[in-house]
């Protein structure tokens, strides 16, 4: 166990090989990495983050579009998921729930800043800043309008709509990830895809993508 | 066979678009720093936290109760300031307020929280009737408006009605007393315990007089703690005869639409089933040969099942077909409605070119501001708000007009 302790810097070299101890990443599936990190191992954390950061990074990018606060809301949802750890029933569905949690932390950036732009009656401070997508051509204006339009709409019916039409969700997982019944979502799948297409008919550079199946 | 919805191909390139770099290294380390400064307190340390929590919790919501603005939720959860709500055909729907006030839509009603306050909040019922039950506290401020009319209550019992179609209001108070304003009322009238006010705007009447029944059932149920009674148990709040008091626009049993299969649907609130049976008839044949009152329900039945585009044919049919009318007119206001801000502003432009002095012609006044702004027609914004302001000088949207006034609001 002695080799565990860390040592003095004037101790540390000349280091005999045999005394070197790595920690070897954590191996456990999803059940074993929860009950770890409830027992508060550092390594089942770290595990739990690179297994998880980048496809929650993916799905706040899809949600919130080239947005400059994606970090920090990854961060949020990492912050939330430790919060909540304690709470969690099955631990075998872990993905899942961070799916959830994350869907809900886009939810709550998306209504806070509405909240605050209807304080401050939407000027343009409170616009988040919108970062240009790197495609360029004809994908990229299309792209660029998109985003554009979906920053303007509900937030409530923008993850609807990105859950079933982006996500691929079906109605049922897309309402319990989005937190909601199947109704509900319904009625914001149908108002979100509603007010998305009235305005991007509104938008040449995407007339070519609106036919059956798009371009 | 594959089948392609429209925009599919935009979707997927949204769906494959490149993710941007992300740097996993910091934010990992972030995690992993709350992570480490997450570890379990001893119990002497916990025993200290809990008190410290007692004593934060205390003065907390102390400070909460004194400054925070009042809050509401419904059976859906936790509600929105200008979020719109609707009642089903056959069921109430209760608001809860933090402070303890109760307020009940009645069935086929529509309405929205429009502003919460630490001092209340204001109530805008667009259609149908509302029975609330205020708590009474120092400074209590609610208001209910309804088309032309305010209601300020301090704390008190009392229902309200309001039928656009018909321009009628009425007013009856349970308990301690209210104010109304609007026209033909005097300015204000006071309404006390066991009164009633009604007012007719087409004939120009009001009427103050004695309640006829007592008792606001809705509100005295949620008040005992109890859920609102099925609404089929549910003695009415107004009597129906004598037509004294406006009937709902959208209670069961009027006659617009009755007749038909999926008009009885939309009476019971089955929303998606009226509109399948719609579809099952023919759309285009309804369109064709509906009443202005039937294109306005289908409109509403569209919305309501999530057909917008549907909704958008009806409203833009009863326009076509009955040009100049007062419903043509309504049709324009919910095309505002569910419209993007620029095309909306023209809606409501258009509602109040054809209906100055309509039931509906403060609140498009009003969102004749918001969609003009939110358009980025600061110009267009402006003169709307000066409009707004030298008609409805206390009008929910006042605040609103001068902020834009004065630039504000960038």
């Amino acid at each position: 166990m002695t080799a565990r302790r860390r040592q003095p810097a004037d101790a540390r070299a000349p280091r005999p090989s045999y005394g070197v101890v790595r920690a070897l990443p954590f191996d456990g599936d999803e059940a074993a990495l929860v009950a770890a990190m409830r027992g508060g191992r550092a390594d089942a954390a770290a595990a739990f983050y690179d297994r998880h950061a980048p496809s929650v990074h993916a799905l706040v990018f899809r949600l919130m579009g080239p947005d400059a606060e994606i970090d920090d809301v990854v961060n949020d949802v990492f912050v939330r998921a430790l919060e909540s750890m304690s709470r969690l029933r099955d631990p075998g569905a872990l993905r899942s729930w961070v799916y959830g949690i994350t869907v809900r932390t886009v939810a709550i950036r998306f209504q806070k800043r509405s909240r605050q732009r209807w304080l401050r009656f939407m000027s343009p401070e409170d616009v988040p800043e919108v970062v240009a997508p790197a495609v360029s051509g004809e994908l990229g204006e299309a792209l660029r309008e998109v985003h554009a339009i979906l920053h303007g709409m509900d937030p409530d019916e923008r993850i609807a709509l990105l859950l079933h039409r982006v996500e691929g969700l079906s109605l049922e997982g897309a309402a319990e990830a989005a937190g909601t019944s199947v109704s509900t979502y319904r009625r914001r799948l149908a108002r979100g895809e509603a007010k998305f297409f009235a305005r991007a008919k509104s938008r040449p550079a995407l007339d070519s993508w609106l036919g059956e199946g798009g371009s | 066979m594959t089948f392609h919805e429209p925009g599919e191909g935009l979707f997927r390139a949204l769906r494959e678009d490149a993710i941007p770099a992300f740097d996993h290294g910091a934010g990992r380390a972030r995690f992993l720093e709350r992570f480490a400064a997450r570890r379990k307190p001893s119990r002497r340390r916990w025993a200290l936290l809990a008190a410290a929590a007692a004593v934060v919790c205390a003065i907390a919501i102390g400070a909460w109760r004194a400054t925070s603005e009042v809050t509401f939720s419904t059976a859906a959860g936790e509600g929105r300031a200008g979020t719109w709500l609707a009642s089903g055909g056959t069921t109430d729907l209760p608001l809860i307020f933090s402070e303890g006030t109760r307020v009940v839509m009645a069935p086929g009603s529509r309405g929205r929280v429009d502003a919460l306050r630490r001092s209340g909040a204001s109530f805008l019922l667009e259609r149908g009737r509302v029975s609330a039950r205020v708590m009474h506290r120092t400074n209590a401020d609610w208001r209910f408006l309804a088309g032309p009319f305010e209601v300020r209550v301090t704390g008190t019992r009392l229902g309200v009605d309001w039928d656009p179609a018909q321009e009628r209001f009425a007013v009856r108070v349970e308990e301690g007393s209210v104010e109304v304003r609007g026209p033909n009322v005097g300015e204000p009238q006071v309404v006390r315990e066991g009164e009633q006010c009604v007012v007719d705007v087409p004939r120009r009447t009001a009427r103050l007089g004695p309640s006829d029944r007592e008792g606001v059932p809705e509100a005295d149920a949620l008040a005992d703690g109890g859920a609102a009674p099925p609404s089929g148990e549910k003695p009415e709040p107004y009597p129906r005869g004598a037509s004294t008091l406006p009937a709902p626009l959208l209670a069961p049993g009027r006659p617009a639409a009755s007749g038909s299969t999926w008009g009885r649907l939309e009476e019971k609130g089955d929303y998606d089933g009226a509109y399948a049976v719609a579809t099952s008839v023919g759309l285009a044949s309804i369109l064709r040969s509906s009443s202005a009152d039937e294109l306005l329900r289908l409109a509403q039945v569209a919305r309501l099942s999530g057909h917008r585009d549907t909704e958008r044919d009806a409203l833009v049919t009863c326009r076509r077909r009955f040009p100049g009318s007062e419903r043509a007119a309504v049709a324009a206001y919910e095309l505002g409605q569910s419209s993007s801000p620029g095309e909306a502003a023209s809606w409501f432009d258009t509602y109040l070119g054809e209906q100055p002095s309509g039931a509906l012609a403060r609140e498009a006044a009003g969102r004749l501001i918001e969609s003009r702004a939110a358009a980025g027609d600061d110009r267009g914004a402006r003169d709307a708000a000066a409009r707004y302001l030298a008609r409805y000088p206390g009008g929910p949207h006042a605040p609103l007009a001068r902020r834009v006034l004065t630039g504000a609001h960038e």
